[in-house]
């Protein structure tokens, strides 16, 4: 058995966060990314961290999680860090060795930049571990939705992506199933050198054989249950009264935030 | 009405015919079971008769309609008749339960309305009503099987197809199924079932036995029972050599009513004169199949020579999978887990296999912990390890990760597949292209090579024949023979007693009972305690001198 996945996990619960409309909150956290990426001021780092923790809170997701859900970055985060903080052109405020030296602004350059992506990545963790794979699925077919005047298969898009989200889960349980089975064979699939890749074909082979017989299993299903992929009823949920206030209010606060940080700087 | 008339079909690039000239048909509320050894054709019987394969001879006909005739007939009749699958993950396309079964409705193009309506109708009718908004990676595998019963009776069908919709189930999920595919048959719907269990079988109105592409035999269920020789052929689970068989004959010729030949109050309540309860007694004695290995046990494990779980526990977010689970199994003996499904089995198997993490505890092999490789592990459809170009290359495969010779892997090669029946002509064969029995004895073949001291097998026999069962049960006694332990993870414990020495049983992650066979095979507390239906046999030993007594005291 593993541990939760990087991102996703779907948390069961039943919270203010979980009852808002897929759609809302994924316009929302398009909303706290266009805001991080144009205003870069402490105001809003401040604020994010505090509406994140207050989300988190009421969302029961768990910071343990978070800090799973980063560690996968954390070389890339802590590079980025280092090579905002070090400069070799002399503008050091700490000198270590003739022109290179630690910056000041340099270093609170990186740490904006860490902390960005550390709150989208937390905002983020929110929507997925209180929306399932369906209501996303939904929810971004939906807002995609007047792309099908284009001529955009919005339909056959929407199930491909509902698809994809259930398979996941499966596929990973599936391998490590088969890489339980070659390791009991005695497989060393752990201790790394060159003939590494060739000792995972073991697990690989067998995987992408079953993964091709579940998929056929599951296109039978479809089939019988009259699936054609064209004609199909949309139940799109009209948004409650609380979901039109929660979108008014969310964006109505990015704005001002914007605003406000435009205008200290 | 659904109408088989002459039907053939063969397989792309098949040299003979899957369907050779079968002809049957379905009345709406009609229960049908269609068994029959693997590869015997039945599920092609079933993919033509909802239309998803054309026959290439004959016709087929769902309540009037040919579904070859044109695209809006095929979907006519894919509606009409319902199909449910095997294996409960599968054949879900969606993760939420209410999506699930909005997913045919909204295939239909009905109104929105009606489709949520049918959404409410549907799971309230298969139990699931209140799960309404769950996911549905937390149902339990009954549950899943309900709710694509579910997703199909949104269709409003006529008839359901069954594709051994029963076989990945526990004992108590199997009645639960059986009893809501009974609901629906009284309801109406007319049900085919491919099953290989004689429990599913004994409820049916009609029987077909099928046999190379052939329907071979029909009748009803009691006629099955009394011809012997078709009885054989076709394989059922819990019919091979086992006494149910007899013990249902003998209630029946005590007039006992057809449809009770699973409950043992009800044979108990027909089986009341003295020759009949003497025959039933003799039916129910003697169900230990393995007389051999049993005194060596004593010894190895005073030895501590043993494969044993001490004080196991995993817990997975603040829930307990396993919690203070110990037991041994010496050398040369078999143990059964069995349990409902979540009670912890696989995590149970998957530690002793030194293949899965223990919180707290230890798995042990003769004293020392267990690493990954020493102890043979096979899951349910073990032909999914299978990956070299040939069958020899792929048995090799665990004797070279061993680091055995040249010489070594060859002899372990060959004595693996002498112990699995394995011929040599397969050897330069690829693993993919032979049948499914052939692969499954490559696999075996593959972990029994390796020459582990200790085997685990989880849920070995799931969905295989008569032929591919017996091949299993010999495989673990011979295995047992030759000293190694051998552990049987399983949700169908009256198959697996008769070749067992000791049990445990496991629920909610703790071991509710454990001890020798012998004594679980005549207390059915244990399988109640449990949350297990106790087997028929187990029912009838345990109530037998009770009814005895209740005999005498009608007579005096």
């Amino acid at each position: 058995m593993r541990g939760m996945l990087p991102l996703g996990g779907y948390v069961v619960a039943s919270t203010r966060v979980h009852e808002c409309d897929a759609r809302v909150k994924l316009v929302l956290l398009l909303a706290v990314t266009v805001v991080m990426f144009v205003s870069v001021s402490p105001l809003v780092i401040a604020v994010s961290v505090i509406s994140l923790a207050a989300l988190a809170r009421a969302a029961r997701v768990p910071a343990s999680q978070l800090l799973r859900s980063v560690r996968p970055t954390v070389v890339v985060l802590a590079f980025a860090l280092l090579a905002n903080a070090f400069v070799v052109d002399g503008t050091a405020d700490v000198v270590i060795m003739g022109g290179f030296g630690l910056s000041a602004a340099g270093l609170v350059r990186g740490a904006t930049a860490v902390a960005r992506i550390v709150l989208l990545v937390g905002f983020a963790l929110v929507v997925s571990s209180t929306t399932t794979g369906p209501q996303l699925a939904d929810a971004v077919v939906s807002l995609m939705s007047p792309l099908a005047a284009f001529g955009f298969p919005v339909g056959d898009f929407a199930m491909v992506l509902s698809i994809a989200l259930r398979f996941v889960p499966l596929a990973v349980g599936e391998f490590d199933r088969i890489m339980a089975a070659q390791r009991a064979r005695g497989a060393d699939l752990d201790t790394s050198s060159s003939r590494r890749l060739g000792r995972w074909a073991a697990v690989l082979v067998p995987l992408v054989v079953s993964l091709f017989r579940d998929a056929d299993v599951l296109a039978d299903a479809m089939r019988d249950r009259c699936y054609r992929g064209e004609g199909r009823t949309r139940l799109a949920r009209r948004l409650s009264a609380a979901d039109v206030a929660t979108l008014v209010c969310g964006l109505a606060s990015a704005a001002f935030v914007c605003i406000v940080s435009a205008l200290i700087a | 009405m659904i109408v088989i008339d002459d039907v053939s079909y063969a397989f792309p690039g098949a040299s003979s015919d899957a369907l050779d000239h079968v002809s049957l048909d379905l009345a709406p509320g009609e229960l049908v079971s269609v068994i029959g050894s693997n590869g015997s054709g039945k599920s092609t019987l079933l993919r033509v008769m909802n239309g998803a394969r054309g026959a290439h001879e004959g016709g087929v006909l769902v309540d009037g309609i040919d579904p070859m005739a044109d695209e809006a007939s095929s979907l006519e009749v894919a509606r009409l008749v319902g199909f449910v699958r095997q294996d409960p993950v599968c054949q879900l396309v969606s993760s939420s339960v209410a999506d699930e079964v909005s997913f045919g409705p909204c295939n239909l193009g009905l109104e929105a309305d009606d489709v949520r309506e049918r959404v409410t109708t549907s799971l309230e009718a298969v139990g699931l009503g209140s799960r309404e908004r769950s996911g549905v990676e937390g149902l339990s595998g009954g549950e899943q099987q309900r709710l694509a019963v579910a997703g199909v009776l949104a269709m409003r069908p006529s008839y359901l197809l069954l594709d051994e919709a029963t076989s990945q189930l526990d004992s108590s999920a199997r009645t639960d199924l059986r009893s809501l595919v009974r609901e629906l048959v009284a309801g109406g719907v007319g049900v085919l079932q491919v099953t290989h269990l004689l429990e599913d079988v004994i409820g049916s109105n009609r029987v077909l036995v099928m046999e190379a592409g052939r329907i071979i035999w029909e009748g009803s269920p009691a006629d099955l029972l009394g011809e012997t020789s078709v009885l054989d052929r076709a394989q059922l689970s819990g019919a091979d050599g086992s006494s149910a068989p007899d013990i249902m004959r003998l209630a029946l010729s005590c007039a006992c009513p057809k449809a009770d030949l699973l409950d043992a109050d009800a044979i108990l309540d027909a089986v009341t004169d003295d020759d009949a309860i003497d025959a039933l007694a003799r039916l129910l004695v003697s169900p230990q199949g393995r007389p051999s290995g049993r005194e060596g046990d004593l010894d190895a494990k005073a030895d501590g020579r043993t494969l044993s779980l001490r004080e196991a526990c995993v817990r997975v977010e603040g829930s307990d999978i396993l919690s203070h689970v110990t037991f041994d199994v010496p050398h040369g003996s078999v143990l059964v887990i069995g349990g409902r499904s979540g009670s912890g089995k696989t995590t149970a198997a998957m530690a002793l296999a030194g293949v899965g993490e223990l919180g707290t505890g230890d798995a042990l092999l003769d004293g020392r912990p267990v690493r990954a490789g020493q102890v043979g592990l096979a899951f349910q459809r073990p032909a999914d390890q299978l990956f070299r170009y040939t069958v020899a290359e792929d048995v090799a495969y665990g004797p070279e990760c061993r680091g055995m010779s040249p010489e070594e892997v060859s002899r372990a090669v060959s004595h693996a597949c002498e112990l699995v029946g394995l011929e040599e002509p397969l050897m330069s064969r690829a693993p993919l292209r032979l049948s499914g029995g052939e692969r499954r004895r490559v696999a075996l073949a593959g972990i029994v090579a390796a020459e582990p001291t200790a085997y685990v097998l989880d849920e070995p026999t799931a969905g295989l024949d008569g032929a591919g069962r017996t091949l299993v049960h010999g495989l673990v006694r011979d295995l047992a023979s030759a000293g190694s332990c051998v552990v049987v993870v399983t949700h169908d414990l009256a198959e697996w007693l008769p070749c067992s020495d000791a049990a445990v049983l496991l629920s909610h992650g703790k071991v509710s009972w454990s001890g020798p066979t012998s004594e679980l095979v005549s207390d059915e507390a244990p399988f109640l305690a449990a949350g297990l239906r106790p087997p028929l046999d187990v029912s009838l030993r345990a109530r037998l001198s009770d009814a005895r007594d209740r005999v005498g005291r009608r007579r005096s």
